[in-house]
């Protein structure tokens, strides 16, 4: 058998102090060659000192301590690296740690998906909320992913409180999941399905006794947990808020009057028209994206309109071909003054045809209005019956400002309206006011 | 006194108090605080400048090592040395690792005072 040199036996030994982990190959030869390098630099000291070679070598390797022990030492201090890996993320450590307990990994795995979804969601909420809502919604949100990056990493300092955000978020999620599932039954949750892997390792005492030495969180700390784990749905909830850069319904006015035309008592045509007046306008009524009014989370509707509606929920005005009633000229919004139109270009009809008398729709460009102009939209009837329309036929005008708020006048040909604030999506009154 | 982490000692010398795997990773990130350094050189600064109250196995530096990197505290990098050397991997402390000494400086601090208070004659 062929004797080892002295530099051979010290490689040697330093392999021998990694055939006892379970480190990865990669690391294992950096780790032999930083082993070796300081066996050898012992053992050049030792000559340095007059040993032989041998003396050299034997000193360097007991001075650097039991093989066994180093190993396993070595191991604890690898083992935990798994969780880096890909799947680790969002599953917990295949291979146990000596020093990360059971659920470590998956309760990172949630934070790091909520801080994920928290800036996923930021995105699509810029893309469709008024500016007061935007900013308070962004702010929520940059806060979220704040505390979840803090958590995080604070999880990895063994600090209680960040156990106790994975808790509460893991709670929430599960919650949150369920009443999805109750509302619209099989609902696929990303994060539900984690928290609720996460849920029954974040309870068991593993988790706590990691984190047993760090502050307690008290109550006021525990309030702020709770907050952190709902900011993200600010933005759901910040439609209920007024935004004092939009207008609102105490801006605008809105009067409706029907001029008749009769033969022999019956009326036999007419005009209807509305006023319209803005007191204040939206505040960049697009949005920071133009096409914020079609994407809106807050309401349904893709803009604003303005209807002319006669004989509105079965009041008296007839309706249909047979009836024989037409409307003439165009239902379009435009400034008293210059004539110009305000509108979108977009004329809507609800009846069957032209000839119809139904519900005529205008779409209004929120970006054409302008505070304190005066605004009007007219059509003509006619009744082509020998018997005419009712004695007091009545007109709904009504405006929808983006599905977010509403106004609508009753007129009649003896009576004008004035606009009075309804709720969206506009519903018809149960009875004329 | 709080885990920063670090191998522990695998065998110690009679009349030294124990090392718990915390405190010493502590000494390492106080020692690379003061400049660059690699673990034979840790190993013999610890030694030199304790005056061989600390004279650890060798070997137990590196797992020590290896968890302060693994946890952000230092991070290495290999420097050739020539003439036949194997290099060398140097450590230096990150930010985390400036943080978790200073707080390690205060609670040892704290303990110290405690401890001195406890085991003065009275």
């Amino acid at each position: 058998m062929t004797e080892l040199t002295p530099a051979e036996r010290l490689r040697s030994h330093a392999e021998r102090i990694l055939d006892r982990t379970s480190v990865r190959e990669r690391d294992r030869e950096e780790l032999v060659e930083e082993l070796y390098g300081h066996l050898w630099q012992r053992w050049q000291d030792g000559i340095g000192a007059g040993l032989s070679g041998d003396e050299a070598a034997d000193a360097a390797i007991a001075g650097f301590g039991d093989a066994d022990r180093l190993g396993r030492e070595m191991t604890s201090a690898y083992h935990s690296r798994l969780y880096a890996s890909t799947i680790g993320v969002l599953l917990p450590a295949v291979a146990g740690s000596s020093d990360r307990p059971y659920g470590y990994g998956r309760s990172r795995a949630l934070v790091f998906l909520t801080g994920f979804f928290t800036l996923v969601g930021g995105a699509v909420v810029a893309n469709a909320q008024t500016p007061f809502r935007l900013l308070v919604s962004v702010l929520a949100l940059l806060l979220a992913f704040f505390i979840t990056v803090l958590a995080y990493r604070a999880l990895a300092r063994r600090q209680r409180w960040a156990l106790v955000y994975v808790q509460v978020l893991a709670l929430a999620f599960v919650a949150g999941w369920i009443v999805e599932c109750v509302v619209q039954p099989v609902q696929v949750s990303l994060l539900g399905i984690v928290a609720l892997v996460v849920l029954d390792a974040v309870f068991r005492k593993d988790l706590s006794l990691w984190v047993g030495s760090s502050r307690r969180t008290g109550k006021l700390l525990g309030v702020v947990i709770v907050v952190a784990v709902l900011l993200p749905y600010v933005p759901l909830a910040v439609g209920a808020v007024p935004d004092p850069t939009q207008a609102s319904p105490a801006d605008l006015s809105i009067t409706v009057r029907a001029d008749c035309t009769r033969t022999g008592g019956a009326v036999a045509g007419g005009t209807v028209t509305a006023t319209i007046r803005w007191a204040r306008t939206d505040f960049l009524p697009n949005g920071f994206r133009p096409d914020m009014a079609r994407t809106d989370l807050i309401g349904a509707s893709s803009a604003s309109s303005l209807q002319f509606d006669p004989g509105a929920n079965g009041l008296p005005f007839p309706r249909g071909l047979e009836d024989g009633v037409v409307v003439t000229g165009n239902w379009t919004m435009v400034d008293a003054e210059t004539g110009l139109p305000a509108d979108a270009g977009v004329l809507v009809f609800s009846g069957s045809s032209f000839f119809d008398v139904g519900v005529v729709e205008d779409a209004i460009d929120p970006g054409s209005i302008q505070a304190n102009r005066t605004y009007r939209a007219s059509l003509g009837f006619i009744s082509q019956r020998s018997t005419g329309l009712p004695d007091d036929p009545i007109f709904r005008v009504r405006y929808d400002h983006q599905g977010r708020w509403g106004a609508e006048a009753f007129a009649t040909c003896t009576r004008s309206g004035v606009g009075q604030p309804v709720t969206t999506p506009v519903q018809p009154p149960s009875q004329f006011p | 006194m709080s885990d920063h982490s670090g191998a522990e000692p695998a065998e110690r010398p009679t009349g030294v108090p124990h090392l718990s795997r915390g405190d010493f990773g502590l000494l390492i990130l106080g020692l690379i605080s003061r400049r660059e350094m690699y673990g034979y050189e840790i190993v013999a600064e610890l030694r030199a400048t304790t005056k061989g109250t600390i004279d650890l196995p060798e070997g137990t530096v590196y797992p020590a090592l290896r968890r302060l990197e693994r946890d952000g505290m230092v991070v290495g990098h290999w420097v050739e040395v020539g003439a036949g050397a194997p290099r060398r991997r140097y450590y230096r402390l990150t930010l985390d690792g400036e943080r978790a000494l200073t707080e390690g400086r205060e609670e040892w601090r704290l303990f110290k005072v405690a401890a001195d208070t406890l085991l003065e004659p009275s």
